[in-house]
């Protein structure tokens, strides 16, 4: 299985610059995701892996190998659709047997029909072989679109946004079955997905993607923990994270949202709060997790109205107020507190996260 | 505040809509269909009773008027010179069954290539490029009539197998492109780029892919086409004089003679000919189904 | 006083029955959500209610007025539809202000009103922009807007935010949140995603294969789940199913290869009670299962398949033979894949469950 790797790669379509310069390093096996919005280049950059685009600078290579050398047949990937892309004439046996009646392939007959089966069996859809697609609910399509890559054993899986079609629960389901599907098969696989809890939940790495530039690339837990800037921050993790535009103040000071709030930080902050390049200027992130609520005052807290409550089951979203300022707290889910009542917030301090409101970079 | 302006509707009404649609649609069906019937209800009268002032339905019924097919007919039914005339009517049938079969054919593989093109490849002033081919139908056949006649006499296409071939292909285009394109148009090209990762060259993606999904497209142009060639008469008429007679005019001359409209011949003939497109668009029917792809994409 | 009502609503299509015997009364100014996964009948009822589908048996009943016999236009709901549905030939403002000139209202009393919609939405600024030129959101706020502008009584929403990349649904659902507490209407809200529907929902109807399932808060509906369709579908991940039987007076027998598990005597007392020692499904949610990495006597044993780390908290997912269990957990907890891990469930948080009605023993 080999490693993809792009060196300043740039597509543009007639005045459209897609992909900006592109620095990507995907390893031997790994499942690797690209998540960003609608529009980020996400697809382009599937497209000139697979040589269906061709790239205008930088270069591509699969393995050893520059890529600009080699057809789609001849690089060896299968692409997963978000709209299914089963053939509408065939039945289920059959769509998944047509990869391996190409050209290039030619395999023989017992051998098609045994690795149809395999895969049938993997996915859980056996009992649909002989099933027309018309026939099929949308996760068992997707399933079948799934096989359908997989029959042919390529060495790169390429899927875009494979699950955003379907129900959110048979998302959740999926999303692990596909995992361990590519963890069993060891392929390198590139995923993409505007989703940033598939991110989360798939990736060995992922790299974040907006208007044609990978802003971070880590592992999910990186990418959560110490966003690059502004813009991962607030894509990365639901519910958001709160911001606060901030001011150093003192030592342990720090005064948010223009003086409407005075935040007290304790001893141990001073070192950070002395390494910040700047003083004025600042956001405060603090993600939901991270802001504590209590019932009586005390030195490093400060005080807040509640809006509402949001149940989730397995967590609260407590909503709350400060001026014009709504934030957000999450929270056991046996937690209570009664709409308009006052508590008393604090924040844990190794979850702060400052940035540069100009340049949007984590500081 | 939609109550201020609310006006209740009753049961009743639903129940008026669907009978006067109902009436509507007989109405439709009696004025297309009733021609047809009448034709066959002449085509078994004869001569005295096709000018009975009282149009009668039931009446004795005579296969006198089929016969000319065969040359058996009464000459006194049918005029002078048709009792004889098989020949005439049986060649005429095959000729046009070979020419309507082949200028099909040809209009589907040409148009059908050229629409694939044009959905799936990039090109400038593609919009004009339709427009133009769409342009060649905008005319009333009869205004090229003249110089099309002029120019296949100075070409030696004049009564030709080819000079038709070209002429009844070349008014097809138009059809064949426009109807096959908006047909590939609806093929996501991810289809042909998932055969093509696969190891498919771009032509057998092509023919074993796109081309099954568009049956529905390749019926509806192959019926258009045959029924256009099939009922030509005006060139049919000034571009095959001699050898290359066709049904249509065949029908015409064998139908007026010295003593007027021949009717009942009319009648029988123009009965038969219908007959081939008939059978050929019921064969057809169930490929012109546009479910095919429908409901497998939804994204 | 209810301002909708379904009485034994029942709606086919051919020979697929779509929707089920329909029960439901929704008072004025609620938000409901109709919950359930694709096909299970929840748009075909948003629909009869509207008025774009007829029902082939029951009555649906608007503010008390039966309206089975009525159009569309003349039961006062405003429709969003999921694809918005929006006129590409006009701007946003003739898209807003068409349902009025419909009903032929005056230049100025239009204006007036869309206005108003406008201010609410905040989309002033793109009223004199055409479809082809707006963003998802946007769409989204004039396909709003134009349900909003007749004042409707019911608010009816399709699936208002499939369309939306994930970062902008929790903005937009707290919009439409926002919107519905400040006009008061009564909203229906459809939706597949019970995240959205636990976030915004009064009461939740959960609907199945075409039957509603129940209806109730969304508190009493995660803690109270009538049945086992509902207990999975709703949490995230959903509850854990194990089938078993009573082993003695205080083990119950898994069917996890024969795994045992101590329980508490009130489930005893339970399944007693109903005679089902032999064979019963044991639910416990993922966050009610602690995980250990040493033996411990009132859990058993599970292998670790892939752990989702999600950010603010883990989805462990484990296997034994053909079962899997998901386990949520704190970000911190490190495991590996291979690794085994003994599953400790909160004894008071089981619950036994009847396979074939489906339903909890209580």
């Amino acid at each position: 299985m080999p490693s993809i790797v792009f060196k300043d790669v740039v597509k543009t379509f007639g005045k459209v610059t897609a992909l900006k310069g592109i620095d990507l390093n995907i390893k031997e096996g790994e499942f690797f995701v690209l998540v960003g919005p609608t529009g980020a280049g996400k697809t382009t950059t599937l497209r000139v892996v697979s040589g269906l685009e061709k790239i205008d600078s930088g270069e591509i290579f699969i393995g050893e190998e520059n890529a600009a050398e080699f057809s789609p047949a001849e690089r060896d990937v299968a692409f997963v659709y978000q709209s299914f892309s089963l053939y509408p004439q065939l039945t289920v046996r059959k769509n998944l047997e047509f990869p391996l009646r190409s050209p290039l392939y030619r395999e023989k007959e017992e051998e098609i029909k045994e690795r149809v089966e395999m895969v049938a069996n993997l996915l859980h859809i056996t009992p649909l072989l002989d099933r027309m697609p018309d026939a099929l609910s949308g996760g068992e399509m997707q399933r079948v679109g799934i096989g359908r890559a997989i029959v042919r054993k390529p060495q790169i899986f390429l899927m875009d946004e494979p699950l955003s079609d379907l129900d959110a629960k048979l998302r959740e389901e999926l999303r692990v079955e596909l995992r361990q599907i590519q963890l069993d098969l060891k392929t390198t696989t590139l995923y993409v997905t505007h989703d940033q809890m598939e991110a989360m939940s798939m990736g060995d790495r992922v790299a974040v993607l907006n208007e044609g530039v990978v802003h971070q690339i880590g592992t999910p837990k990186e990418v959560y923990r110490n966003p690059a800037d502004l813009f991962i921050a607030g894509f990365i993790g639901n519910p958001k994270m709160n911001f606060f535009d901030c001011k150093v103040a003192g030592d342990t000071a720090l005064e948010l949202d223009g003086g409407l709030l005075q935040l007290n930080l304790s001893e141990k902050c001073t070192d950070r709060i002395s390494g910040l390049s700047k003083k004025e200027g600042l956001i405060l992130g603090v993600r939901p997790e991270a802001v504590k609520i209590h019932g009586e005052e005390a030195p490093c807290r400060f005080e807040a109205a509640v809006l509402f409550l949001e149940h989730f089951g397995s967590m609260n979203i407590v909503n709350m107020q400060i001026g014009e300022r709504i934030f957000k707290a999450r929270t056991r889910p046996t937690f209570s507190v009664e709409p308009k009542s006052r508590v008393w917030i604090e924040l844990d301090e190794e979850s702060l996260l400052f940035f540069d409101s100009e340049t949007g970079k984590a500081l | 505040m939609a109550q201020a302006i609310r006006k209740k509707r009753k049961k009743g009404i639903k129940v008026v809509g669907t009978v006067v649609i109902f009436i509507m649609i007989a109405v439709v069906f009696v004025t297309y269909v009733f021609p047809i019937f009448w034709m066959g209800v002449t085509a078994l009268k004869t001569k005295v009773q096709i000018f009975d002032p009282k149009p009668t339905i039931i009446f004795k019924p005579t296969i006198n008027n089929f016969k000319v097919f065969l040359g058996t007919a009464e000459s006194g039914e049918v005029g002078a010179g048709r009792a004889g005339a098989a020949t005439s009517f049986i060649g005429a049938m095959g000729r046009s069954i070979l020419m309507t079969s082949c200028v099909t054919l040809l209009s589907l593989i040409l148009g059908t290539m050229a629409a694939y093109i044009l959905s799936r490849y990039k090109m400038a002033a593609k919009e004009d490029l339709m427009f133009v081919i769409l342009s060649t139908r905008m005319l009333p056949p009869i205004v090229v009539l003249v110089p099309i006649s002029l120019l296949f006499t100075n070409l030696g296409l004049k009564d030709t197998f080819l000079g038709f071939l070209l002429l009844y292909t070349m008014f097809n285009m138009a059809f064949s492109v426009w109807i096959m394109k908006s047909f590939f148009d609806d093929v996501p090209f991810s289809f042909e780029e998932a055969a093509m990762c696969d190891g498919y060259t771009r032509l057998r993606a092509f023919l074993k892919v796109v081309l099954p999904m568009v049956k529905p497209g390749l019926a509806a142009t192959a019926i258009f086409c045959s029924i256009l060639v099939w009922n030509e008469f005006l060139f049919a008429i000034v571009i095959g004089t001699r050898k290359w007679v066709f049904m249509p005019p065949t029908i015409y001359t064998m139908s007026y003679g010295s003593e007027g409209v021949i009717w009942g011949v009319l009648a029988a003939s123009s009965l038969i000919y219908i007959i081939p497109v008939v059978v050929f668009v019921y064969l057809v029917r169930k490929n012109l189904l546009r479910g095919i792809t429908f409901g497998v994409i939804r994204g | 006083m209810s301002m909708i009502r379904l009485v034994n609503m029942t709606k086919r299509f051919g020979k697929t029955v779509a929707v089920k015997n329909a029960n439901l009364e929704i008072e004025k100014g609620e938000f409901v959500v109709f919950l359930g996964p694709s096909g299970c009948g929840k748009t075909t009822t948003l629909r009869c209610i509207a008025g774009l589908e007829d029902p082939e048996e029951g009555e649906v009943y608007i503010d008390e007025e039966l309206v089975n016999d009525l159009p569309t236009l003349d039961r006062d709901v405003g429709f969003v539809f999921q694809h918005y549905a929006l006129f590409p030939h006009m701007t946003a403002y003739q898209n807003i202000s068409f349902p009025l000139r419909a009903m032929k209202q005056k230049k100025s009393d239009i204006e007036k009103e869309v206005m108003r919609v406008a201010e609410l939405l905040r989309i002033k600024d793109i009223l004199q922009l055409k479809p082809s030129h707006l963003s998802g959101g946007d769409l989204q706020s004039v396909a709003l807007a134009r349900a909003l502008v007749i004042k409707p009584k019911v608010f009816l929403l399709d699936e208002p935010l499939s369309t939306l990349d994930a970062e902008f649904r929790e903005e937009a659902r707290t919009m439409i949140k926002k919107i519905h507490l400040e006009i008061g209407s009564t909203t229906i809200y459809v939706t597949h995603d019970q995240m959205e529907a636990m976030a915004i929902a009064d009461r939740i109807v959960t609907m199945n294969l075409g039957e509603i399932q129940q209806i109730e808060t969304p508190e009493y509906i995660y803690h109270n789940p009538v049945n086992m369709f509902v207990a999975n579908f709703l949490g995230s991940p959903g509850m854990n199913f194990i089938e078993c039987s009573l082993k003695n007076s205080n083990t119950l027998k898994l069917g996890l290869d024969g795994k045992e598990l101590k329980v508490n005597d009130a489930i005893v007392k339970k399944i007693r009670a109903v005679g089902k020692e032999k064979s019963m499904v044991m639910g416990v949610r993922p966050e009610d299962i602690k995980l250990n990495p040493k033996k411990d006597a009132n859990g058993f044993d599970m292998e670790v398949t892939i752990v989702e780390e999600l950010g603010p908290e883990n989805i462990v997912n484990l296997r034994s033979g053909e079962h899997i269990l998901k386990v949520l957990t704190e970000p911190d907890v490190l495991l590996k894949t291979g690794e085994t891990v003994w599953a400790v469930p909160d004894k008071d948080r089981i619950r036994i469950f009847d396979p074939q009605t489906q339903k909890e023993i209580l």
